[in-house]
């Protein structure tokens, strides 16, 4: 389980984060939404350690952040940042190959691989140059490259999934297609964090949604009560009916700003 | 480009053996190419002791070519090497020892050590040079490092023009202390801003390739993590590297590379900036096959251009870094106009 007890991140004499309480739970797929600049990309990279919190602390499977060293801690969660460069000619297949831990056996390895290519629609991209593909589809490289750092090593331990933006670039079809696989990974043994722009995504795929307004938490909650008209439109600013529907609910609003 | 990618995979399993065999036959084509000609059919004869070469042949195969050609390959090899795991460390393809004044920070140690160090310690002091070349490389790494990386991303501008201002400085500090110094000393003031491998002895030669062994440790160390620094220090790090660790270790690697290959030849220019461009455009970037088919290939072009230098003006000889930079410039700019819109962001 991770944890988030009272952090606070101040940038100069910002306060980004303010005394967020937070636990993510395996099964569970946590969509994170709010407004730009409302402290979502910090809080993922507070949780995923690559920013210390200025106050209080982050815990995950009864430890300190800290107290976990990176190769450890690579086996158990992995990270999808918003934008990742790359340097030098690699090829699809050793990009996705570089999230394999060392000393998966080369048979295991090609499974995973292929296992990957398929899930992502990335079947036939193998020996492609990553750095001629579009934008999109380099998303679902680093996708691929992310998901099977999970996909191997011990089974029974608890395992976390960060993704920040992960459909940002995506046509719509590929938008349900990696939502729809990170649905399907969820298991007693894995959860994920998922910051998302669209809120009917949101609707659609989140089992608890968080909404971050102004570096606090003011919502968290399982997603037919977190989306509500009243939250919806005093932290995007603009009128928002949430419908319910068939399956869930959908997020609807009008072109002007709230009154 | 893309069907050349589909292949390029497996490629080093044919390249590595094919350089292997290049250098060979370089390697003994260096040993018969000099002002004296030496017949390759006689060669086996004067390295295994039996047939009847002249004695005069074997005096100039044992002592003179011999160490020379491996002093090449060694100095090649570190060279090339060094440059990969430069570039791999700085993210950049234009990360050079010899451009980034890596080099000329050993030479600058190595200068100081002959001059001040012979005035206070006598000969000990140029036992001592492959020592204070690989801390003048070190620390001139260290300092480039850090005017050219901010908040985990290396700046091609500030790592170029960083590099050209330490070089400046370097430069001009050797420039002081061969000023101080007597004039046999002077003299080689060339042999160290140009490079050259005359002079080569089996003690040289033995004193670069330790030093290329302690790099070699650390080879498999650096490879992986160097790959997934490729996709930026957060990753990295996201992905199980120790990020201080690789770069520390990388700083080590390179210094000890260029140091140990400029205590013996001076400052041999852009054969670590154009090895590794070359072999990343037909094979794998992957530093684990990298690194070692720029070895290889830094032996060969370091070789065919010390055949060059010490052919073309016969009996004289050229200073070999007149030779690399003849080659290197042309391709460094090529390189430039290539890579121009990634370089001004």
């Amino acid at each position: 389980m991770f944890h988030a007890f009272d952090v606070s991140f101040a940038r100069g004499r910002r306060q980004v984060i303010a005394e967020m309480n937070l636990e993510l739970r395996t099964n569970e797929l946590t969509v994170v939404i709010g407004p730009n600049g409302a402290g979502k990309s910090t809080l993922l990279k507070l949780l995923t350690g690559d920013l210390k919190p200025s106050s209080g602390a982050v815990w995950f499977d009864g430890r300190s952040l800290q107290q976990w060293n990176a190769r450890e801690l690579a086996g158990r969660r992995a990270v999808l940042s918003q934008s990742t460069s790359l340097v030098f000619p690699f090829t699809v297949h050793e990009v996705i190959s570089l999230g394999l831990p060392e000393g998966v056996y080369a048979q295991d390895k090609r499974a995973i691989i292929q296992e990957m290519l398929h899930v992502f629609d990335l079947n036939g991209f193998e020996h492609r140059l990553f750095q001629e593909l579009s934008g999109g589809e380099q998303q679902r490289v680093h996708l691929a490259r992310v998901v099977c750092q999970l996909k191997s090593g011990e089974a029974d331990k608890s395992k976390f999934l960060f993704l920040d933006e992960p459909v940002s670039n995506l046509d719509i079809k590929h938008q349900i297609n990696v939502l729809s696989a990170v649905r399907k990974l969820l298991s007693p043994q894995l959860g994920a964090f998922v910051i998302l722009h669209d809120l009917n995504l949101a609707a659609a795929y989140a089992d608890r949604v968080v909404i971050v307004h102004e570096g606090r938490i003011v919502s968290n909650d399982v997603m037919a009560l977190a989306l509500n008209n009243k939250t919806m439109s005093a932290v995007f600013g603009v009128d928002m009916h949430v419908v319910k529907t068939g399956t869930g609910r959908r997020v609807s609003y009008n072109a002007h700003e709230a009154g | 480009m893309g069907k050349l990618a589909g292949q390029q995979r497996e490629q080093h399993r044919i390249l590595i053996p094919a350089l292997i065999v290049i250098l060979a036959l370089m390697s003994v084509a260096s040993v018969a190419t000099g002002a004296v000609k030496i017949d390759v059919s006689s060669l086996p004869g004067i390295l295994f002791g039996s047939g009847q070469a002249s004695a005069r042949d074997g005096v100039i195969v044992w002592s003179v070519r011999l160490p020379r050609t491996f002093l090449a390959v060694l100095v090649g090899a570190s060279l090339a090497a060094s440059g990969a795991v430069l570039q791999g460390l700085f993210r950049n393809p234009l990360a050079d020892p010899g451009l980034v004044g890596v080099s000329s920070g050993s030479v600058l140690a190595a200068v100081a050590t002959i001059v001040l160090g012979q005035n206070y310690f006598g000969e000990i002091a140029t036992r001592l040079l492959p020592v204070t070349a690989f801390i003048g490389g070190l620390l001139t790494t260290i300092l480039l490092y850090t005017i050219a990386t901010r908040d985990g991303r290396t700046y091609t501008a500030t790592m170029l023009l960083g590099g050209i201002a330490i070089g400046a400085i370097t430069m001009a500090l050797t420039g002081v202390l061969i000023f101080m110094s007597t004039e046999q000393q002077l003299r080689e003031f060339t042999f160290w801003s140009l490079g050259s491998l005359a002079g080569a002895t089996w003690a040289k030669t033995a004193s670069v390739s330790l030093f290329m062994l302690f790099a070699l440790c650390l080879w498999s160390i650096l490879a992986r993590g160097l790959d997934r620094l490729a996709l930026g220090e957060a990753e990295a790090g996201h992905m199980g590297v120790n990020v201080q660790i690789l770069k520390r270790a990388a700083i080590v690697a390179t210094a000890l590379l260029t140091g140990a290959a400029v205590s013996v030849s001076g400052a041999i220019g852009f054969i670590g900036l154009v090895v590794p461009h070359l072999l990343r455009l037909v094979m794998s970037p992957r530093h684990r096959f990298l690194i070692p088919a720029a070895a290889l290939l830094g032996a060969i072009l370091l070789l065919a251009a010390d055949m060059v230098a010490r052919t073309i003006v016969a009996p004289a000889e050229l200073p070999i870094g007149i030779v690399t930079a003849c080659l290197g410039g042309p391709v460094f700019l090529w390189m430039l106009l290539t890579n121009v819109r990634r370089i001004e962001t």
